[in-house]
């Protein structure tokens, strides 16, 4: 790269209007990252969070709660299994009003303050903890801090139901709304009154060794998927992502499209240097390493900045949006961004090895 | 290798193109042969085909007929690829207006020629440093070419020509853009490195100035060469 490095830091403005372009893609795809990022924690980080590796789901519920119903039957059938542990979850998307009339979503999951959710979560652990005697109780995930506060009573509508507030956690959210966890008995009363026979929305899984899960699943009329499978029932969770990965996707096409332009545009300009180059003795093999090498620190420039600018901006953009990164999803999409320009440049590849030397015995005119 | 030896030898080398529904011929029958340490010009009116012979003669193009021989190598019977070899070890070209890299450094646009051929090591940059002083350049090492005057351009692009150890060095026009006190400056540092490195030399020129500093003088006229009509000493 003995030309191109110098071609670069010589004549600087020929790249940098190429190279800015390059900068804000980065920049965009890594806000895009960001954002993507966030709509999928704020979907399913409660769900995330809990110690579980497997969610059994009523068959045809589409890995939904709300969809799902089931009954004591199957946590006998699951639970007898050896190698599982199991445990009922309820899980319902209420609206409550706190005594001065504001009101709260909330994703409600009631828990066995017995099972091993409870047990190993702190946030359903406290409930454990009172030992039932708060059996009405409410911990409520730490984003809810502001507008409710441990005393309060929260009147769950459409219910007659008053539920202290004891606690907070770090719980997360479960379809874009902070979780609050109850007791299953508790949360069991709120949906179905005195007539609940034991039914829960879904049967939390700890699964060692090799189980057949599929067998107990005929068995039962039941769906057990993975923890991670379980988030495409996450209302929008699916919507969400595709969007965002389609539009990350057209942010690649148009990186390699933009990079395949400038290459030819630039390759067609530089016909001349790149002719003396062989008529110096290059080979087509040398002159593409040269040009390409160029092409790369170029890219990779343009991405470190543009990226680096993006995870700034996220910094600041506050909590109105959801915005997170990880270390993966900056780096994935950075290297994906400077593999499809250089895949854009490829094809302008053909342009540079066809250029003849015999051209620079030429007069310019 | 040793002085007066044949370095470049054309041998009846016809160049037809297509010219429309007619044929035309640029060269036509072209023999030559050019010796170590010997500088040879050819004049020719614009058009007459003087570059067309330089590309030829470098392997930069193929005749329609004949052939060219570059140290004892038969051009026909070479692979493309084994062409591109034996011009890349054994012809230099220099050419109209210098043609120098913009981004590069006096130094670096030799330096840039070992570095093709992977050889660019503190060796390479003595001769390099070497090559330029010896053309009066030693003092414009680090100068970009927008530095440069066209004079000193052009001796640059000597210089550049004679980095690799070639056998042969093809000049096209090389002191067209200059003035007249320039051109023979150039063309003086030609000849001077001509014998000094023991290289065949064809100078092609527009205008026949300065042709007492070669050992022959050639003109190409309606295809062919012949000896140029000049008042010698
Ligand atoms: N590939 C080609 N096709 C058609 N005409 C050509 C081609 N190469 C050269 N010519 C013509 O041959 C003539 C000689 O060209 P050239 O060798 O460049 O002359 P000079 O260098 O003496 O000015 C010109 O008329 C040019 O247009
Ligand atoms: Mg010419």
């Amino acid at each position: 790269m003995f030309l191109g490095l110098r071609d670069l830091r010589v004549s600087k403005s020929r790249f940098v209007l190429v190279g800015s372009v390059l900068a804000l893609i980065a920049l965009l795809s890594t806000l895009l990252s960001g954002l993507a990022n966030g709509l999928v924690d704020d979907g399913i980080s409660g769900l995330r969070a809990l110690p579980l590796s497997h969610l059994v789901f009523q068959e045809g519920a589409q890995n939904s709660f709300s969809r799902s119903v089931l009954g004591p039957d199957v946590q006998r059938t699951f639970g007898e299994q050896p190698g599982v542990q199991v445990t009922p979850v309820g899980m319902s998307f209420v609206n409550a009003k706190t005594g001065d009339g504001t009101s709260v979503d909330l994703a409600l999951f009631g828990v066995d303050p017995t099972g091993f959710l409870a047990s190993e979560s702190a946030a359903a652990g406290r409930l454990g903890e009172r030992g039932g005697a708060l059996d009405h109780g409410l911990v409520l995930s730490d984003e809810l801090r502001d507008t409710v506060a441990v005393g309060d009573q929260l009147q769950i509508i459409g219910t007659e139901q008053l539920l202290p507030v004891v606690g907070f956690t770090y719980g997360g959210t479960y379809g874009h709304v902070p979780i609050a966890y109850t007791t299953l008995a508790t949360w069991q009363e709120l949906i179905y009154g005195r007539d609940a026979r034991g039914r829960f929305s879904a049967l939390a899984l700890r699964v060692s060794g090799d189980v057949d899960l599929a067998e107990l699943d005929r068995a039962s009329g039941t769906e057990t998927v993975a923890k991670e499978a379980a988030y495409s029932g996450s209302p929008g969770y699916s919507a969400e992502t595709a969007t965002m990965t389609l539009i990350r996707g057209f942010l690649l096409v148009i990186s390699a499209l933009v990079v395949g332009a400038f290459f030819t545009v630039w390759t067609v300009q530089r016909t001349r240097q790149i002719g003396l180059l062989k008529a110096l003795g290059a080979s087509n093999a040398y002159v593409a390493r040269d040009a390409l090498g160029q092409l790369a620190v170029l890219l990779v420039i343009a991405i470190v900045i543009g990226t680096a600018v993006g995870v700034l901006i996220g910094r600041f953009l506050g909590d109105s949006v959801p915005f997170s990164l990880t270390l993966r999803a900056v780096g994935g999409s950075s290297i994906a961004l400077a593999i499809a320009g250089m895949l854009g440049s490829a094809a302008a590849l053909r342009r540079l090895t066809n250029i003849d030397p015999v051209l620079t015995l030429a007069v310019e005119s | 290798m040793t002085a007066n030896e044949v370095a470049l030898q054309l041998d009846h080398v016809t160049v037809r193109v297509r010219d429309g529904d007619e044929s035309l011929t640029i060269l036509d029958g072209v023999d030559l042969d050019a010796r170590r340490g010997e500088m040879v010009t050819v004049t020719g009116r614009s058009g007459s085909g003087k570059s067309t012979l330089l590309a030829v003669a470098g392997l930069l193009r193929q005749p329609t007929s004949g052939d060219v021989i570059i140290d004892g190598q038969r051009a026909s019977s070479l692979t493309a690829r084994q062409r591109s070899r034996v011009r890349r070890d054994h012809v230099a070209f220099v050419h109209q207006f210098a043609q120098l890299f913009p981004s590069l450094r006096a130094i670096e646009q030799l330096e840039l020629v070992a570095h093709i051929r992977g050889e660019l090591d503190d060796r390479a940059r003595r001769r390099a440093r070497e090559l330029l002083g010896e053309l009066g350049l030693g003092d414009h090492l680090d100068r970009l070419p927008a530095q440069l005057s066209g004079g000193e351009r052009q001796r640059v692009a000597i210089a550049r020509a004679l980095m690799a150890h070639p056998s042969v060095v093809l000049a096209d026009e090389p002191t067209s853009a200059l003035d007249p006190a320039r051109a023979r400056q150039v063309m003086e540092a030609l000849a001077d490195e001509t014998r000094r490195r023991e290289v065949a030399t064809i100078v092609v020129i527009h205008d026949p100035t300065h042709l007492e500093l070669a050992d022959r003088n050639l003109e190409l006229m309606d295809g062919r060469l012949h000896m140029a009509q000049l008042e010698r000493a």
